[in-house]
């Protein structure tokens, strides 16, 4: 599983870990826009056995880093996904209510319910927020409907699979193009021009070995709208670039041992984002044909950075699942997550 | 003798925190000394400096004892001549103290006392150590001690390293602390558990508690070697957690307690105590939706009805929560479940069928290579299909058929579908007016889904008056005489199967049959004209 297991006590790690305990289940966490630079907020949504709640939180780095709870704020069930935008948040729900709030948080750090949409039927489990002016949340869920809601005016529109399909997972690619995932490694380019709809479809050729799986997370780099990451079961991790249609170019898998991918991880990949990081100086110079590096999290306990051809790099190897991760997007050395047992991690890059 | 110096080190750094404030103990008299420290001038001439000393060396604590000794006025550089004789005894018992011997291998760094590894070794190096003890107590310079305090006090230090059992207890508070004082001093050769019971009992006796402390009880009794009351000291006073992590310590080295322990007994339904307790934890543990997920790492090992709990815990999940099920098919990989693992996968097949998510239905099921629902709900599916047979429709049906070929191996009957849609394609692509090929490649569709078993009886009717155009093809018969014979014998096959009461009735126009009929039999004049 761990290919270099780290911990507390090892070495000394070039990056910084620190833990926050919670006394309830962290089921997603963001980042929230940064008001200055001593002070951050964090988003995160939490459940016990009774109840689920959206909190902020503000985290002063220096001297050692504090977290102190703001507000909460209540909801009917527990949060499947959480997606901000500098003015906005999303928040998609297990019950198939989504809720659209502001990021712009007060002194008091205060959440207020901006708009609540039930256009789904069970779990939503996908939620993005963008397209045009980027007021505009799209969410997938389990029911096969995909819902593209324009904040404000309240105008929807729904595309129904009537249950035929289920999607898990969607991101934004531009104003007016998104990408969804879904079972069977299954990944879908939409178009909301004209009569809106799938354009294109990704069905892998996976070769004979490879089982099949769940997209969970998709993430579409502002540079390369023609390539789509998605991450998933058994460790995978593949691009999907718009221009070789049909071929899948893997990142990681547990289930292909051909020696052309690394597996990072032999289990459910639960969430992949592009690293701002390391190249956010040179990203030009990368060739337009290469996967840009990405950080995965995964059910095994592994936070990494897999990069194509490359060894993964692990950041963190927990004794249990790292559910949910959020990179900074104003200072991307920083990255927050959330642990199965009950915590929350703060990782600090050089 | 390890035993010894862990109890030591136990009383020194934990059992301060676990009774303070319940017993005045040694540890509280030490930290009230060291505040007052700092206002005492002479130091030697306060009996409290003397009473920290004597009671920090019953115990063991060496290193506080010689620095507290160090400590002594006639250290000091304005003293040390006029002082010389009392100097001298000071250091010599300073350092008969830092080398008391103690059995071994090493001590970690600021720990005083010399080494050894055998027990022959220690025992002479004791002797030898007891021997100076003696010879410093008889020295004449105490005569020429003039401090009466720093003569008595050093006097009463070596009769407590020489083991004189009331010096002991005056030094010590607690009981416990009087029963590591005898097995440093007056035991210094006991290994194991033997007669410690005893020494408890009369430490007890001679400082005796007035309320029983928890953690004293269970102390006794593993003091006393006896399993079942330290199982029962657990169970009473503390948690299932200490009950069940106990039975590792208990097994640990005593052949008695391995036996209790590991003994099945028909009392407990034919399972021993260790797997009772282990069960009984991951009971708790179950109880709740956010550490049900620990509960596999005691149920595997108990071989049992570990197993048969655990399928239970698995199957109480909801599988409509999707994340919570692949968590669990997550724990059934890592211990090789695979048959629960499968189980949960239909589970949630069924269940996502039933709320009329197929697409999903589908691929659970499929994941579970469960043949026989996939056929059942095949049946379903295709009668789903065979009433909206329109192009339209069957674009939304893309999504599933596209879910049915990512897997390699698909299951049952549904691969249909896979045909049927690529019959579609082609028919759609004549009716568009695409020459030749398309019709040639429609009708070549047609023949192996007609050829194949798994498409069923109530598609054969739509799919054939859905041809009528390729039957009739104006430039040449596109079906020749076997297979023309093939779609007659279908379609005699259909009307004796019209007989049966599971029949479904395809929603057609009443003519569709005989303009069916009609067609064939054109078709095949034609083809044998052809041939």
């Amino acid at each position: 599983m761990a290919l270099i297991p780290l911990s507390d006590d090892s070495p000394p790690l070039h990056h910084q870990i620190h833990r926050f305990p919670q006394t309830q289940y962290i089921d997603s966490l963001r980042w929230l826009p940064q008001l200055s630079p001593s002070l951050r907020h964090l988003l995160l949504s939490t459940t016990t056995s009774s109840s689920s709640t959206l909190h902020t939180l503000s985290l002063t780095p220096t001297p050692t880093p504090t977290l102190t709870p703001l507000s909460s704020l209540p909801l009917p069930s527990r949060i499947t996904s959480l997606k901000t935008t500098p003015s906005l948040i999303a928040a998609s729900t297990l019950s198939g209510s989504l809720f659209i709030l502001s990021s712009n948080l007060n002194s008091n750090g205060f959440l207020k319910i901006e708009a609540e949409k039930g256009l789904h039927f069970g779990p939503i489990l996908g939620v993005d927020l963008g397209g045009g002016e980027g007021v505009e949340c799209v969410s997938v869920g389990e029911d096969g409907r995909v819902c593209v809601v324009r904040v404000g005016e309240g105008s929807e529109r729904v595309f129904d699979s009537k249950g035929l399909v289920s999607y898990t997972a969607v991101k934004w690619a531009s104003p007016v193009e998104f990408v969804t995932g879904g079972l069977g490694f299954g990944l879908q380019w939409w178009d909301m021009r004209g009569p809106g709809g799938v354009v294109s479809k990704f069905k892998g050729n996976w070769g004979q070995k490879m089982k099949s799986g769940i997209v969970h997370s998709v993430d579409i780099h502002p540079s390369r709208k023609h390539t789509c990451l998605a991450g998933g079961s058994s460790g995978t991790i593949f691009a999907w670039d718009l221009r070789w249609q049909q071929q899948p170019i893997m990142l990681s898998s547990a289930e292909i041992g051909d020696g052309t991918s690394q597996a990072v991880s032999e289990s459910e990949v639960w969430e992949v984002q592009y690293d701002n990081y390391i190249h956010s100086s040179n990203t030009g110079s990368i060739s337009s044909s290469k996967i840009l590096p990405a950080v995965m999290c995964s059910e095994d306990g592994i936070l990494a950075v897999v990069e194509q051809g490359q060894e993964p790099v692990e950041l963190l190897a927990e004794p249990c699942a790292i559910n949910c991760f959020d990179i900074d997007k104003e200072n991307p050395s920083d990255i927050i997550c959330g642990l199965e047992w009950e915590s929350l991690v703060l990782l600090t890059r050089p | 003798m390890d035993l010894v110096i862990n109890f030591t080190f136990f009383l020194k750094q934990d059992y301060d925190c676990l009774f303070s404030g319940t017993y005045p103990t040694l540890h509280s008299k030490l930290v009230d000394f060291q505040e007052e420290l700092i206002t005492l001038q002479v130091i030697e001439d306060d009996s409290k400096y003397w009473d920290a000393l004597s009671s920090a060396l019953a115990v063991g604590w060496l290193d506080v004892v010689v620095k507290l000794l160090r400590l002594h006025g006639s250290y000091r550089p304005d003293q040390i001549g006029i002082r010389e004789t009392e100097n001298g005894l000071v250091e010599a018992v300073a350092l008969l103290i830092t080398n008391m011997p103690r059995m071994r291998l090493e001590l970690s760094d600021g720990k005083l006392g010399e080494c050894y590894k055998t027990k022959p070794d220690f025992m002479k190096a004791w002797e030898k150590w007891r021997g100076q003890l003696t010879k410093l107590d008889c020295t004449p310079y105490w005569l020429q001690c003039d401090h009466q305090q720093t003569r008595e006090g050093l006097k009463n230090m070596l009769q407590i390293m020489l083991g004189n059992a009331s010096k002991l207890s005056d030094a010590t508070c607690h009981w416990t602390e009087l029963f590591i004082s005898h097995l440093l001093y007056i035991r210094p050769f006991t290994s194991g558990l033997e007669s410690m019971f005893g020494l408890a009992q009369k430490c007890v006796q001679i400082k005796p508690v007035t309320s029983h402390h928890k953690l004293m009880n269970l102390l006794t009794g593993i003091l006393g070697e006896n399993t079942e009351v330290v199982l029962a000291e657990c169970s009473r006073s503390f948690g299932p957690w200490m009950i069940a992590h106990a039975m590792e310590l208990l097994t640990a080295g005593s052949s008695h307690a391995e036996i209790v322990l590991h003994q099945e007994d028909s009392k407990l339904g034919g399972i021993c105590m260790e797997e009772l307790h282990r069960l009984a934890y991951a009971q708790v543990l179950s109880s709740h939706e956010l550490t049900w997920q620990i509960a596999p790492v005691y149920l595997v090992t108990c071989p049992k009805q570990g197993m048969g709990m655990l399928e239970n815990i698995f199957y109480r999940q909801p599988v409509q929560h999707k994340k919570v099920l692949l968590k669990s098919l997550e724990i059934c990989r890592l211990y090789e479940l695979d048959i629960i693992g499968s189980n949960l996968m239909k589970f949630a097949g069924v269940h996502d069928w039933k709320h009329g998510k197929k697409g999903s239905a589908v691929y659970w099921l499929q994941q579970a290579h469960d043949d026989v629902r996939l056929n059942k709900i095949a049946k379903q599916l295709f009668n789903f299909v065979g009433k909206s047979v329109s192009d339209d429709s069957l674009k939304q049906w893309e999504g599933l058929i596209e879910l049915l070929s990512s897997e390699t191996r698909t299951a049952g009957g549904l691969e249909f579908l896979n045909r049927y849609r690529d019959f579609r394609r082609h028919l759609q692509q004549v009716y568009a007016g695409v020459a030749d090929d398309a019709a040639k490649q429609a009708a070549e569709a047609l023949i192996s889904l007609m050829k194949n078993s798994s498409t069923p009886k109530q598609f054969w009717l739509p799919l054939l008056y859905d041809s009528l155009k390729l039957l009739n093809w104006r430039e040449h018969p596109l079906f020749n005489v076997s297979q023309t014979n093939l779609l007659m014998n279908k379609l005699q096959e259909l009307s004796l199967a019209k007989l049966l009461p599971d029949y479904i009735d395809a929603d057609l126009p009443s003519e569709a049959l005989s303009s069916v009929r009609l067609a064939l039999a054109t078709n095949l004049g034609r083809a044998i004209l052809e041939e």
